[in-house]
């Protein structure tokens, strides 16, 4: 687990925002933008392209959600994996520690 | 919805039809749906919001768009199923290596007959284990392999037991020949209904093979270009193979890993040599080569199995072994072409170079997967017997390594005498750590299959999403197509391959035996040339010889008289004086005497020619010329020694001891042929002519030569002028004419000086050497033709009073279809233009002689047991004679 870290960025806000409730495509997208404070906007080719990536690694799970439709047809939503999660905390865990490190008094 | 987002919307609707299908299929609407509610978001916001969504997808489309391609191929290359052999399973595999290593290895010591059979072994082996295990892919790729290397071994095994070569005998060639092209077909028919993309490609370079062949009597360009989409072929199944994530895939890297080099080598040694013989006899060496990947890469995976728990690159072992040992190959081939650049014959698994290349490559693969197994959390057990795996690898690759580089490096090395008295022990060492290897290469399977069993408890990394979506593109319509179009390709595939098996079957057969040399001489004595054809094979000359009759109209009827066989020369002479022309044959048993009893029936005359024994393993009696040496009258006969050993009774005499073989002189007596002691030259000459060239009245002899005598061959070794002087005892001239191999010479004046100037015949350009008179010859700037040349001939073709040239060639691959005669135009002083050509069938050797008494020289081509004539019509043109069947 541990050489699938560091995350890149858009791939790190993509499992963050689906670390906090399963989201469809455009949810994503703007969930991404508004986390990064605006400064990763996603085109949806990068959006798909690291979805599907990230469902060949199984790190989320893609489904029908549904409750949603959208022109008859149910609506696919993405939700993050047990493995995924797991890899969101491993790259969080080693941002904390450098964070610790900078913050740490010099001897 | 403004002008700009319409535009934007349809914009995006093109780019994403140029994603790939499945994409489209699977994420095409939901992307759309997020780049519209994207953009109407955008837009309603302001129309520079909008531009800048527009303007991001732009900029990351054309590395989504290939990615997902790349994506796409990967899914698509991917199998369905992983298959883990078990341990019973593995123990199976490991059958053929098995009778491998008993009959290669232990009892070829002391049963040498059992190897004649090792090819069915090796079917038996792989039917049995197929029906054991139930016919699973890998067992069946298996078979497939041994099918095709068989197809190299069983005829030729059969042929090295030096079966009489009678009909039951040709009729189990022939049986075994389609039984092993049907099951190689078959199994390659298998190979692309199961996996249509991989199976297609390494199908198609059957079925242009064929043309490749038969185009290069039109172009060798066209015919060079296809043998390389060929290889493009090969080298892509290697690498879209190489990607696969399974033990199949694994035995698809080795069946590809193995059928280049194999490609490359048989058929690289059999399109430049003209000589098969050779490559035949390393089929073995080749066949562990060919084996050696695919332990490798078992070996390797293996090892990735073990470290799969990081679950990242599960194959970058294999990748990196496989990328390594073609890079090293590559590196090898290149070598030996900078080493001898203009020697074709480099190709050949021969010499020090090949031998010190091929150990180069075991060190690659040694450096390399120790390099890796360093990373590799093994038992010491384990690591240890792999570790001796891989030590032993270099060593399989060929059994007598140790052997033979020993020989080479002290051949005719005095110095080196002491370290060449070592060669029995190392011959032994050779045996003792080939048999250690192939022991090792047995157990190997079962580890495997040990290894695989453990690593299958651990922790499967995720599948791919690609072999969940499989099932569901089969459902839809376009899969439906998809399938039409593979049906009507796999059709197109199989009738192309019925034509291959049609056209090239039967060709394939036919190529076998063939006709060396044709004499012409009236044996019968109604004054018209008959014809003696001398028929041979390429391994074992168990070809019979014809002698037909003519006519006297140039057409010939076989006599059905046996007259020898596996000749590779023949010429008439008259050697008992009693006015009818005998039979002398060159063969691999030494000179074989045929005398006439006057009415053209022959009588095999059981003559032992003093001093000038042969072994049976050797041909040094290959090439023949007669004419009087001695000036005693009688006809004596210079004979090229070729190739091989003989035996030597010098220094003392009744105590034989192993020489390479040289040109000798039989002087002719009133009973028989007497060695006159000779040895002219070791240079493996395969072409005489006798003529009066330094103008003293005796005849001198121009030989041509090629790769040298003896255990050990030199390449593109030079010509050779021997001087007589007088009595019939030659002395080397010193002259080094030419730098090829040589394979036939034609003397004559060409240039109306009064001198012979030597037309020779190459394994290339050929050359005119023109005399200054005196014995010596400078090569004259004149272009010829490229090809190989088995045939060359001075004769005044149109009745101008000069000579013109007429040549025999062989195109540049031993599976061509057709040979070709060409006459060349003298205008009287030495300057040849093309003239006519002629078509002969592979078989066939070309002879010139006035075969219809119009006193104009006509063109003979003969055939095993059929002579086609070409009858000068006197200007310039030749036309074909009706054939006997006519």
């Amino acid at each position: 687990m541990q050489d699938q870290i560091p995350l890149q960025e858009t791939t790190f806000f993509i499992l963050l925002s689906l670390s906090r409730q399963p989201r469809h495509g455009y949810a994503i997208l703007q969930d991404v933008a508004q986390l990064s404070n605006g400064r990763i906007q996603l085109s949806t080719g990068t959006l798909y392209g690291a979805l599907r990536r990230m469902l060949d690694l199984a790190w989320i799970d893609r489904y029908d959600a549904a409750t949603e439709t959208v022109n008859g047809r149910i609506r696919k939503a993405y939700r993050i994996t047990d493995l995924g999660q797991k890899i969101l905390n491993a790259d969080v865990a080693r941002m904390q520690d450098m964070i610790t490190a900078v913050q740490s008094k010099p001897a | 919805m403004t002008l700009l987002t319409r535009f934007a919307f349809w914009m995006y609707a093109l780019l994403l039809r140029l994603y790939p299908r499945y994409y489209q299929e699977e994420y095409g609407e939901e992307v759309t749906a997020v780049f519209q509610h994207h953009l109407q978001q955008a837009a309603a916001s302001s129309p520079r919001d909008a531009l800048a969504v527009v303007g991001r997808e732009l900029r990351d489309w054309p590395l989504s768009c290939l990615r997902e391609h790349a994506r796409e191929r990967n899914r698509q290359l991917l199998l369905p199923r992983p298959l883990f052999v078990s341990g019973w399973g593995a123990v199976a595999a490991g059958v053929p290596f098995l009778f491998s290593f008993v009959t290669f290895g232990l009892l070829f010591s002391f049963i040498p007959n059992l190897t004649r059979f090792m090819p069915l072994y090796f079917l038996a082996g792989g039917v049995l284990v197929a029906w054991w295990r139930r016919w699973p892919g890998w067992v069946v790729s298996w078979l497939g392999l041994l099918i095709f290397y068989g197809q190299n071994w069983l005829p030729y095994t059969f042929f090295t037991a030096e079966l009489p070569w009678n009909s039951m005998s040709r009729l189990l060639d022939n049986l075994s020949q389609v039984v092993i092209q049907v099951g190689w077909l078959l199994v390659m028919a298998w190979v692309v209904r199961r996996w249509p993309r991989h199976g297609t490609l390494v199908f198609l370079q059957f079925l242009l093979l064929p043309w490749a062949f038969s185009l290069e009597f039109v172009s060798e360009a066209i015919s060079a270009v296809i043998f390389s989409i060929i290889n493009l072929f090969l080298a892509v199944t290697a690498i879209a193979i190489a990607r696969q994530r399974s033990l199949s895939g694994d035995l698809w890297l080795m069946l590809s890993a193995t059928l280049l080099p194999g490609l490359l080598l048989s058929w690289g040694a059999a399109t430049f040599s003209p000589s098969m013989g050779f490559t035949l006899s390393s089929v073995p060496p080749q066949f562990l080569q060919a084996v050696v990947p695919f332990l490798v890469i078992i070996l390797l995976q293996t090892l990735n199995a073990w470290g799969q728990e990081n679950g990242r690159t599960t194959h970058r072992l294999t990748r990196t072994i496989a990328v390594s040992t073609w890079v090293a190959f590559f590196a090898v081939l290149i070598l030996q072409r900078l080493v001898g650049p203009s020697d074709l014959a480099a190709f050949q698994l021969r010499g020090a170079t090949i031998l010190i290349g091929l150990w180069l490559l075991g060190v690659v693969v040694l450096l390399v997967s120790a390099w890796r197994l360093r990373s590799a959390s093994l038992p010491r057990p384990v690591l240890a017997f792999y570790g001796l795996m891989l030590l032993l690898l270099p060593v399989l690759q060929r059994p007598a390594n140790l052997t033979f580089m020993v020989r080479s490096l002290t051949y005719n090395k005095p110095a080196l005498s002491d370290i060449a008295a070592l060669i029995p022990a190392f011959e032994t060492a050779d045996f003792i750590t080939f048999n250690l290897g192939l022991v090792g290469v047995v157990l190997l399977p079962w580890m495997v299959g040990r290894v695989r069993q453990q690593t299958a408890a651990f922790p499967k990394f995720p599948q791919p999403t690609g072999w969940q979506a499989q099932p569901r593109l089969a459902s839809d319509g376009r899969s439906r197509r998809k399938r039409m179009v593979a049906l009507l390709l796999g059709g197109t595939l199989l009738v192309g391959c019925v034509g291959f098996l049609i056209v090239f079957l039967p060709l394939q057969l036919e190529a076998e035996p063939y006709t060396q040399q044709v004499a012409l001489g009236d044996v019968d004595g109604d004054g018209d040339l008959d014809a003696l054809l001398a028929n041979t094979r390429r391994l074992i000359p168990n070809a019979d010889n014809a002698l037909l009759l003519n006519e006297g109209n140039g057409r010939f009827v076989l006599t059905g008289q046996s007259v020898g066989n596996g000749s590779t020369d023949a010429l008439f002479l008259d050697m008992n004086e009693d006015g009818a022309l005998d039979i002398l044959l060159s063969s691999f048993g030494g000179p074989i005497p045929y005398i006439n009893q006057g009415d053209g029936r022959f009588s095999h005359l059981n003559l032992r020619f003093q001093g000038f024994q042969t072994p049976e393993s050797g041909i040094n009696t290959a090439f023949l010329q007669t004419g009087d040496l001695n000036g005693d009258g009688l006809m004596d006969v210079f004979v090229a020694g070729c190739c091989g050993m003989g035996i030597s009774s010098e220094p003392t005499p009744g105590q034989m001891r192993w020489v390479p073989a040289a040109n000798r002189v039989l002087f002719g007596s009133e009973e028989r042929l007497v060695d006159s002691g000779q040895a002219l030259g070791t240079a493996g000459s395969e072409a005489i002519d006798l003529g009066d060239l330094d103008g003293d009245g005796d005849l001198d002899a121009f030989v041509g030569n090629t790769q040298g005598s003896g255990e050990v061959l030199q390449n593109n070794l030079p010509n050779e002028v021997w001087l007589n002087d007088g009595s019939g005892q030659f002395s080397d001239s010193g002259q080094m004419l030419g730098q090829q191999r040589t394979y036939a010479v034609a003397l004559g004046d060409v240039d109306g000086d009064g001198d012979l100037d030597a037309l020779v015949g190459n394994d290339g350009a050929d050359e005119l050497w023109l005399n200054y008179g005196d014995g010596r010859f400078i090569l004259s700037a004149q272009s010829w033709s490229q090809r190989i040349t088995l045939t060359a001939a001075l004769v005044d073709m149109d009745g101008d009073g000069d000579l013109d040239a007429v040549t025999g060639h062989e195109l540049t691959s031993s599976f061509a279809w057709w040979r070709q005669g060409i006459i060349w135009w003298n205008d009287g002083r030495g300057h040849f233009t093309k003239g006519p050509t002629i078509r002969y069938r592979p078989n066939g050797a070309l002879a010139v002689g006035d075969v219809d008494g119009d006193a104009l020289p006509d063109l003979v081509v003969g055939e095993l047991d059929e002579v086609k004539v070409w009858l000068n019509e006197g200007n310039g043109r030749f036309s074909p004679a009706p054939t006997f069947e006519g």
